[in-house]
């Protein structure tokens, strides 16, 4: 796996399927993994995340997305960001190039 | 050769299915019985699955026969020699249908279903968790039935769901037999050996009806009924898409993106609720009361 940093460019991975299932009141996403058939739930920002990354996207420019559309400050923003994504990654959702 | 209906569709049979209601017009699904070949026995019970696409798909049940649904027109029948010709009319009307609609595109529950005040309220859980019962029950307090073990919706060009009118019969274990008002000895049994019994309802759905609510049965002290969140319902109600039934994941694999659209398009119009109750059959009453009161506020 590439290691993740500020110009990685990531994108969901062609072995899942996914559906928005948002409604007035919380944001979320299940995605299923097709190679071993497991299903995912995301929330709210991790929602967001999800949607943007339908398309490959930089590191950077969803940190930027991310600062003006939310309210939260950038270092707790990164931590977050580099978590989710790792985390995605090593459940062979996304691709990281 | 008898005609039939069912999911909204004319069946030309030549296995005959007494389960079924009359039906005329152009046939839209042929079920022959092919009986030049004979299936060979094989001591395995769960049904197989196997298929080289979504439109043929070859089902097994060892001591039974093998049945070839193909295109969502056809079902070819291979009876065992000497096998179990209710056991044979079981497959078909289960297994083989509820293939056969996911291949038209149907998304099919194991489920039950009545109509309360013109929209369908569905009963979903696994074997032997009580679908059948609550339909029945609330079958014998007035609500027609419109499906049982196969709850088949299709989207209409609104795409809104709709539950198809299934079989007119209900099969109940004997002990839910006896507590929804039913005699094991002049019932007719599933098929012999078993002590499940086919109840013909006279009050059926004739015709297609909206969603009201789907009710995901659970194990709980006290009579309750709690809103899923659609997440929630969603990750609730996978394990009993009818296509989930069988062993084999080439089924899942070959309509899954259609099938989870289609899902997460059903959790925007329908609620999901979680019916708890003590797993037993004494407090049917109550519960079939609080179902009605639920149903109709919503």
């Amino acid at each position: 796996m590439n290691k993740l940093d500020k110009n990685s460019m990531i994108v969901a991975s062609n072995n899942q399927i996914s559906v928005d299932l948002s409604s007035n009141e919380i944001e979320s996403a299940i995605i299923l993994n097709l190679q071993d058939g497991v299903y995912y739930e995301l929330k709210n920002v991790g929602t967001f995340v999800w949607n943007l990354i339908q398309q490959p996207c930089s590191i950077r420019s969803i940190l930027d997305v991310l600062l003006e559309e939310y309210e939260v400050d950038l270092e707790q923003c990164e931590v977050d960001l580099f978590a989710l994504a790792e985390d995605l990654a090593k459940h062979g959702l996304i691709k990281i190039q | 050769m008898p005609h039939y209906q069912a999911y909204g569709l004319t069946l030309l049979s030549s296995l005959p299915l007494p389960g079924l209601l009359p039906g005329e017009g152009a046939v839209d699904v042929y079920i022959d019985i092919e009986t030049t070949k004979s299936s060979s026995s094989h001591k395995r019970s769960p049904i197989l699955c196997a298929g080289v696409s979504l439109n043929r798909v070859h089902l097994t049940w060892g001591e039974v026969g093998d049945l070839l649904i193909e295109d969502g027109q056809h079902i070819t029948v291979i009876p065992v020699r000497g096998g179990d010709e209710d056991a044979l009319r079981l497959f078909v009307l289960g297994a083989g249908l509820g293939v056969l609609l996911y291949q038209r595109g149907l998304l099919v529950f194991h489920s039950s279903g009545v109509v309360i005040e013109n929209r369908v309220v569905g009963f979903i859980g696994a074997k032997g968790w009580g679908k059948s019962t609550m339909a029945a029950t609330l079958y014998q307090r007035g609500h027609a039935l419109i499906s049982d073990e196969l709850l088949a919706v299709h989207f209409d060009g609104q795409n809104q769901p709709r539950v198809m009118p299934g079989s007119p019969e209900i099969r109940l274990w004997s002990d839910a037999l006896v507590s929804t008002g039913g005699d094991p000895d002049s019932a007719i049994r599933v098929r012999s050996g078993i002590d499940k019994f086919n109840v013909n309802t006279s009050a059926v759905a004739l015709t297609e009806f909206p969603i009201r609510c789907l009710y995901l049965l659970d194990a709980g002290e006290e009579p309750s009924i709690q809103l899923m969140s659609p997440s929630e319902a969603f990750l609730g109600i996978i394990p009993h898409l009818y296509i989930n039934r069988f062993e084999t994941s080439f089924l899942q694999e070959a309509g899954m993106a259609r099938t989870l659209r289609q899902l997460s398009q059903l959790l925007k119009i329908v609620n999901v609720k979680r019916l708890l109750r003590r797993r037993n059959l004494i407090q049917l009453q109550e519960i079939a009361k609080l179902v009605e009161q639920d149903a109709c506020s919503q």
